[in-house]
């Protein structure tokens, strides 16, 4: 794997797991009795854009490497479920979180704080999806042997 | 630290902040039509080869034409939506975000569930 | 320094913030419990081992990650991805994510509401159990990442967690009976 190509994985799992974090954040900040839109407003836009990041980042890796390289590997391995389930779903509801995240962000920057529980349970349902496609990425990726 | 408390009469219905509530209004709608867009052709380009051959062909690759397309559809509603002369009430706002929610948990469901049949049952 | 040397300690850092902080904030809780009342500054302490162990969180998931990524691109042979006691690791995270939520949507708004007002109102004895079980699922959990983290063993997926479990499962009873007598004997004075 070339060194471009390393750093794509790289940054592609570090902006995924940043744009988890920034939803968690969000997540807190609605928790709070007097919420800071200030902070809310920061937290979404800047998961929003690491999730984008990801999104670029990791399709770069998936267009260019993974699919002639690495997907052969695994599908020709102990684990092939590791692609035919968990990737093909991974790369499917990955598709979901920029659309979601932008969702939040619109609904926090425009939305004076009159949304906050439906916003609430889409910031909870990104985090959730953002672990699990986390945890499908560690196990598609440890499948490669 | 801000203090903003949910104002209760506009949960009720009231009419809200004009541009800044349709603005929120098209783009969720869009977000949910682009979710149920994205679950559908995932799930048809598997069943349908020549759909998947199109987007790989149009695309260069069939992954990257689902995202382009999604952004698109979520473009096009979510101005066509600002055109469309939508209530402005925060009910149907809130309503809408509820139905993103459960759309992508839906869809996500039946991605997963779809490949599982796929890679074990069939 | 190394990556590998500079992610270890950042993780050690993150799991430090965290078990500290979740220690340092039970005996407290309890020390509010026994004086009987909530001030301010105590609720305000609380709120920043919050902050610390929230901080934790982040450097342990981040430099853990790293660390990951490191030893896949560099030593991908050593298949420590599929490795059953990283998954416990990761399950014992996830789980003390989704706790510290509740803990923020349900108990520190209990705690404010309940500023300068004695604990054995009806309304805080009635939702204090939250607090408790909160608590000892907090507490369990940021140890056994801790004990897993440096704990070198072959057991599977689920003995670990099943094991993990069994302790969540004690330390709820036992924080919510302590947690019962303290209110009660806070009637009884």
């Amino acid at each position: 794997m070339s060194l471009l190509l390393q750093n794509a994985l790289v940054w592609h799992i570090l902006l995924g797991l940043g744009g988890i974090c920034f939803f968690v954040a969000v997540l807190v900040g609605l928790t709070r009795t007097n919420k800071n839109q200030k902070f809310l407003k920061i937290s979404s836009l800047l998961g929003l854009l690491s999730f984008v990041g990801s999104w670029i980042i990791g399709g770069y890796y998936y267009v260019v490497y993974y699919g002639s390289v690495v997907k052969p590997i695994i599908k020709g391995g102990a684990y092939p479920w590791a692609h035919n389930i968990l990737m093909e779903s991974k790369e499917h509801i990955f598709l979901f979180l920029p659309f979601l995240g932008a969702i939040v962000f619109l609904a926090i920057w425009l939305g004076e704080g009159r949304f906050n529980k439906p916003v609430g349970a889409l910031s909870l349902l990104i985090v959730i999806f953002g672990i699990a496609i986390t945890f499908m990425g560690m196990a598609v990726s440890g499948a490669v042997r | 630290m801000e203090n903003n408390n949910n104002s209760k009469n506009n949960e009720v219905g009231a009419p809200s902040n004009g541009m800044k509530s349709k603005i929120l209004h098209s783009f969720v709608i869009s977000a949910v039509i682009t979710v149920i867009f994205i679950v559908v052709v995932t799930i048809a380009a598997e069943l349908t080869p020549p759909l998947k051959d199109f987007l790989k062909t149009v695309f260069y690759h069939h992954w990257i034409g689902k995202g382009i397309v999604s952004l698109g559809i979520f473009a096009i509603i979510g101005v066509l939506c600002l055109i469309f002369p939508l209530g402005k009430k925060d009910y149907w706002i809130s309503f809408w975000i509820w139905m993103l929610a459960i759309a992508a948990l839906i869809g996500s469901l039946a991605i997963t569930g779809f490949f599982i049949y796929e890679a074990l049952i069939k | 320094m190394n990556w590998h040397t500079f992610l270890i300690i950042a993780h050690i850092i993150g799991i430090s913030l965290g078990v500290g902080g979740v220690t340092i904030s039970d005996l407290n809780f309890f020390k509010i419990l026994k004086r009987g009342k909530i001030s301010e500054d105590t609720l305000g302490l609380l709120k920043t081992l919050s902050f610390a162990i929230w901080i934790g969180l982040i450097i342990l998931v981040l430099s853990g990650f790293g660390f990951l990524i490191l030893l896949r691109l560099t030593r991908p042979e050593l298949g420590i991805l599929y490795n059953p006691k990283l998954w416990a690791k990761l399950t014992i995270t996830a789980i003390v994510l989704f706790n510290g939520l509740i803990m923020h949507w349900k108990v520190f708004p209990l705690l404010e509401s309940s500023v300068g007002k004695p604990l054995n109102s009806p309304e805080f004895s009635k939702k204090a159990w939250i607090a408790f079980t909160t608590g000892a699922i907090s507490f369990i959990s940021w140890y056994s990442a801790l004990i897993l983290g440096a704990w070198r063993t072959d057991l599977s997926y689920f003995t670990i967690f099943g094991v993990y479990l069994v302790l969540v499962a004690g330390a709820i009873i036992v924080m919510n009976i302590i947690g019962r007598y303290l209110i009660k004997r806070l009637e009884k004075i």
